[in-house]
């Protein structure tokens, strides 16, 4: 379950964001909407334990996330809370394999092939094990990313604009995949986007509305 | 997938840059590590070939090319001096003189120098018999071990050779009318420089040459008058029956006769009798005497300023290729800034990225001071074949230093010093403003 409560972060003492309260239970789809320059950006930071709030708390299941401390936490992140890039980033000098390997390596897991290799013949990405990322299409980028935060079998996958860059078909297909993923895991699915074409399609829907002093935030369903 | 792993396939994965930082680093090291090889082996050849010499004398002229051609046979001897100036040091109720020993020198075999000499020299280099027998009759040689090993010679017991005139492998010069020596005794390796050596009487080198003066004159005679020559020859060949004698000793010897020079050893250790006796010789004679532990001395300063320089060029490049691998670690940063922050994301604690970083250095460090040890031992193995075949001398490439443990040290520190700013820079890469845009 992930439980955040009055979360907010200051930039400077013009800029200071508020965040809603978020429920989620395992294997719930939430969809966390927002403007560009609302704060959706950072909230997915602070979601990710990326940033520390300036008030407030987040909870993933039994763990209060900024009660760790730096290397516990990032440990906690590499195990417990995948995440999808907009842009999708590898270890170049890797191949997709030791990609995947690396994740569960760093996360302080046992590197296990088959696992990967399962993982990568459901994402029907299978045949490029050995494949250098950079040789790859940027869709078969995409899911091998989306491959690498289902490694460690995480609580919670965090997506960042998964559907921006795509058509409506691609972006429809893009998101019943996470679904799908996300299911047979019984992770949370939490996606921030300003991409208003997934709204109908989640369990919750949160806004990020901000208004030039601090934000209001509002409560949408 | 560890991280060693990983930082070897982040190296190979940028070969070119890698690869400059790796060869200079390699010169570098190579460099160092030829300098201290040629320095301890030349030193080691030197040294040992000291023999507790205490005194060479011998012609007037450069004391330093007196000792190395008398003692290391590398370079002309001096002269020659006649047996009548050399006689008081031949003397064995000399009050300081323990053994003199006296080198005719100026002719070669194959390369190899022919040595007229009696049997202390044996002594002087610790030398034993393994085949045969000494020397006792004219044109009965002893040869080293390195010799007897050169498969061009060939030499065996029993076999027989001639010397030629001068230092060099020349077929012209060949003594073709002088009589062969014989091969009577092979030594056993000492390691020293009489392994190089032929060893045979003092007279014998006498009577090589006195043959060739009798050609000459008897080729004039024989303009002026055949029978006369022909009577000559009957004479010769009776003496060349007389070779199968024993040689007389050396004091009881005709003044005209000429040695190249004598290696003198003290009874007393002590150095002023050396220094004072040197300084009468070369004063008071038409000799000239040379300590060598003075003159290898000198050799070794005048080496030393050169080897300075080398030395100051290698660690400047090592510097500068440590500088390099901090560049290319460096401005690889700037590309791998995504990488670095996404490792984080995935579980990487600043510590493991800093260890990352850290280790590319260090193991660009590793492999160029591999390469650089290959090179030089390489090197001086090129070095060690061109010294075989110039001065017999024996150098390897394949013998390894304390030193060069030290330099493996001073390697991996390089490699830390060059990679800490880098690690600390990308310990410190930002995750959230990196992967997210905002």
């Amino acid at each position: 379950m992930l439980k955040t409560s009055e979360l907010s972060y200051a930039y400077s003492k013009e800029k200071h964001l508020t965040f809603p309260d978020i429920i989620c239970q395992q294997g719930e789809h939430c969809l966390i909407l927002g403007q560009s320059g609302s704060g959706k950006t950072t909230m997915l930071n602070l979601l990710a334990g990326l940033r520390t709030p300036s008030t407030g708390s987040i909870q993933l299941k039994d763990t209060s996330l900024f009660q760790l401390s730096g290397a516990a936490l990032d440990r906690f992140r590499g195990r417990n809370i995948g995440i999808i890039f907009q842009q999708p980033h590898f270890v170049k000098s890797l191949d997709v394999e030791a990609n995947l390997a690396i994740a569960q390596k760093l996360a302080g897991e046992r590197v296990n092939k088959t696992k990967i290799v399962t993982l990568l013949e459901k994402l029907q990405i299978g045949h490029k094990l050995k494949q250098k990322t950079y040789q790859l299409s940027v869709g078969e980028q995409q899911r091998v990313a989306i491959a690498r935060a289902l490694v460690n079998q995480p609580l919670l996958i965090l997506a960042d604009e998964p559907t921006s860059a795509l058509d409506d078909q691609n972006a429809e297909k893009v998101v019943n995949l996470l679904k799908e993923q996300a299911q047979a895991a019984n992770a949370i699915l939490m996606i921030v986007t300003h991409d208003t074409r997934l709204k109908n399609q989640f369990d919750k829907t949160y806004r990020i509305v901000t208004s030039p002093i601090y934000s209001i935030l509002k409560y949408c369903l | 997938m560890n991280l060693l792993q990983l930082s070897w396939r982040n190296l190979i994965h940028h070969p070119l840059a890698s690869s400059l930082s790796l060869i200079l680093f390699a010169l570098g090291i190579g460099l160092v590590s030829l300098l201290f090889l040629l320095q301890s082996q030349l030193q080691n050849n030197f040294e040992k070939n000291l023999a507790s010499v205490d005194l060479v004398v011998g012609a007037k002229g450069s004391p330093l090319q007196l000792i190395l051609s008398s003692m290391y046979h590398i370079d002309a001897p001096t002269g020659n001096v006649s047996l009548g100036e050399a006689r008081p040091f031949l003397n064995p109720k000399h009050p300081l003189i323990e053994k003199a020993i006296p080198l005719s020198l100026g002719d070669s075999y194959q390369g190899y120098r022919i040595v007229g000499t009696d049997q202390n020299i044996l002594g002087l280099y610790g030398a034993e018999i393994g085949a045969g027998k000494t020397w006792e009759y004219h044109f009965e040689a002893v040869i080293g071990a390195t010799v007897a090993a050169d498969p061009n010679l060939k030499l065996t017991l029993g076999s027989t050779f001639k010397g030629g005139h001068g230092l060099v492998k020349d077929v012209d010069l060949e003594h073709t009318e002088a009589e062969a020596f014989e091969v009577v005794g092979i030594l056993k390796p000492t390691g020293t420089v009489i392994d190089q050596l032929i060893l045979t009487t003092t007279q014998s080198f006498w009577l090589v040459h006195a043959h060739e003066e009798h050609e000459a004159t008897s080729e004039e005679e024989q303009a002026i008058d055949s029978t006369e020559t022909l009577s000559h020859h009957d004479s010769h060949d009776h003496e060349e029956h007389d070779h199968k004698v024993t040689p007389k000793p050396l004091l009881e010897e005709e003044d005209e006769n000429e040695i190249t020079a004598l290696l003198l050893k003290f009874k007393s250790k002590m150095s002023f009798q050396s220094l004072n006796m040197l300084r009468g010789i070369n004063e008071n004679t038409d000799l000239q005497a040379a300590s060598p532990a003075i003159e290898i001395n000198r050799l070794f300063d005048l080496m030393s300023s050169g080897e300075e320089a080398l030395r100051i060029l290698a660690f400047v490049i090592v510097f500068v290729s440590g500088l390099s691998i901090f560049i290319s670690l460096f401005s690889s940063l700037r590309e791998r800034k995504y990488e670095l922050a996404l490792m984080r994301v995935m579980g990487a604690s600043r510590t493991t990225l800093l260890m990352l970083i850290v280790l590319e250095g260090l193991l660009l460090a590793f492999v160029g001071y591999l390469i650089g040890i290959a090179l030089s031992h390489g090197g001086m193995q090129l070095i060690a074949g061109f010294m075989q075949d110039k001065y017999r001398y024996s150098f390897t490439g394949l013998t390894f230093l304390k030193e060069e443990v030290w330099l493996f040290a001073g390697a991996l520190l390089i490699g830390l010093i060059a990679a800490i700013l880098p690690a600390v820079q990308a310990a410190r890469t930002d995750i959230s403003d990196t992967l997210v845009q905002q």
